[in-house]
């Protein structure tokens, strides 16, 4: 279903960004190291040992 | 591993479907639709945060003991706008951490290892083509800590259509890693019968591609797959390994009986390939109600299976104040050659005690509160410019991993914003 430009105000802000936020990045950096899963999340992929 | 391949096939299917349904659906595209130019402001979010974690299942101590960690760090991000249609945007940032567990990689408390400062910066370029909806991008940048050196670079596409309402953007990162061989103390004395590595390089390759799309005037999603291929040394060359029987449990947790030399470190196979896929969710409610969702599922060739789910509700409470509660479950199914302290035997080929790659669950819940006055809480002249401090946020967490490790974080972000002075007067 089309959605105009103009029917877009409540989809603005940067809650509704579809990129994690930016306050998260350093638990998303915790997330990466204390789990074994990671990716797909607009995130790293490698540098950095994770071994702290 | 046959159901891994599978897998691993069924998200490279996944990721030739998703560029097949954008190519096709950008042929039905608006040739008169143009994306928005560049804002004429340059941003800077600064962010400082606290982390503090402790657990009991150390991996330089082979999977028993004190996973206590603190770490203090900073970032600021750069978004400089050259002109309509390019940008700059840079990263730089650090941490510095106090490890009880790292600190046991030579026993002697308090010593080299306990501490370390991690800095790193990644500097990119996008360029857009306003009139075809495209946007490309490249980067670059690098990491450096005490015994481990990163260097990394990445291209980017970006394709809209249907006026801005669907996106397909592709991504290629490369990591090249390179580590300083670090070893348990005792297994660095002359006489050690111990089999050195021969590699001391990482190299990690990914491939993401992502669809998103506007589904109604209040839901849009984004479905994110990421294939990653790592070769090289993917294991910790100080995190010992204690074989079956070698060690009682009990007398090695005596912190006054530090003399029991490890068997063996950590051997993990020398490539590892990880698909991770996931859905974004974000729906507005109401004025003042935004609920953001996201789930990921998670297979690679070692045999980790992941799969999480967020809620995150942001409710503007004031006109400038908005409060965000969140919360997040992982549940992890272990690596094949994760065993805990002292279960491992000398005819394995692989074996880590690290928990990291364990069976287990998380939970987080966090809390975030938003300042964000419609003129910004200061604004001043600098120059020919305008300054204007836009908002603070203050943003807290505590995670638990079941079993055994406990974690709170405190985060501080701010931005500024600055314009031009005829785009400030605007």
């Amino acid at each position: 279903m089309p959605v105009a430009p103009y029917q877009r105000a409540m989809l603005n802000g940067e809650d509704m960004e579809l990129a994690a936020p930016t306050v998260l990045t350093f638990e998303g950096n915790v997330e990466a190291y204390r789990e074994g899963a990671s990716g797909a999340n607009g995130g790293k992929i490698g540098g950095g040992c994770g071994c702290n | 591993m046959a159901a891994i391949d599978t897998q691993l096939r069924s998200g490279a299917l996944l990721t030739a479907a998703l560029l097949l349904a954008g190519a096709s659906l950008h042929a039905q595209g608006s040739p008169a639709y143009r994306m928005a130019p560049n804002k004429e402001e340059t941003q800077v979010d600064l962010l400082a945060n606290y982390y503090t974690q402790d657990g009991e299942f150390g991996a330089p101590q082979g999977g028993l003991g004190t996973e206590q960690l603190d770490n203090l760090a900073g970032i600021v991000v750069v978004q400089v706008p050259l002109d309509s249609n390019s940008a700059l945007n840079a990263t730089v940032g650090a941490d510095y951490y106090s490890s009880a567990s790292t600190d046991r990689i030579d026993y002697q408390l308090s010593t080299a290892s306990a501490n370390d400062l991690r800095a790193y910066l990644n500097v990119g370029y996008t360029e857009r083509d306003l009139g075809g909806g495209r946007t490309y991008g490249i980067k670059l940048g690098g990491s450096y800590e005490y015994d481990y050196t990163s260097i990394n670079g990445g291209l980017t596409f970006a394709q809209e259509w249907a006026r801005g309402q669907h996106e397909l953007s592709l991504g290629l990162q490369a990591f090249s890693d390179r580590w300083d061989l670090i070893y348990p103390l005792e297994l660095r004395r002359p006489g050690a019968e111990f089999s050195r590595l021969d590699s001391r390089g990482r190299q990690s390759y990914g491939l993401s591609v992502s669809y998103a799309t506007i589904v109604t005037p209040r839901l849009q999603l984004a479905l994110t797959s990421e294939l990653v291929a790592m070769r090289g040394l993917l294991s910790t060359p100080f995190h010992r390994i204690y074989f079956r029987g070698s060690v009682d449990p009990a007398q090695y947790l005596d912190e006054a009986r530090r003399d029991f030399p490890a068997d063996d470190i950590e051997r993990l196979p020398d490539t590892r390939y990880k698909l991770p896929v996931s859905l974004r969710v974000n729906y507005r409610l109401g004025d003042n109600l935004s609920v953001r969702t996201f789930a990921r599922y998670y297979a690679d060739t070692w045999g980790v299976r992941g799969a999480s789910g967020e809620l995150e509700l942001a409710y503007q409470v004031a006109s400038a104040w908005t409060l965000i509660p969140s919360v997040r479950y992982y549940t992890q199914e272990g690596a094949d050659y994760y065993a805990g302290f002292g279960e491992h035997l000398p005819t394995q080929d692989f074996y880590t005690s690290d928990f990291d790659l364990a069976t287990f669950t998380t939970t987080k819940l966090g809390l975030g509160l938003r300042y964000a006055p419609i003129f910004g809480l200061a604004r001043m002249r600098l120059a020919n410019r305008g300054l204007e401090w836009r908002q603070i946020v203050l943003r807290g967490s505590y995670f638990e991993r079941d079993p055994g490790l406990e974690a709170y974080s405190i985060t501080l972000a701010t931005s500024l914003t600055l314009r031009r002075r005829s785009a400030a007067a605007q």
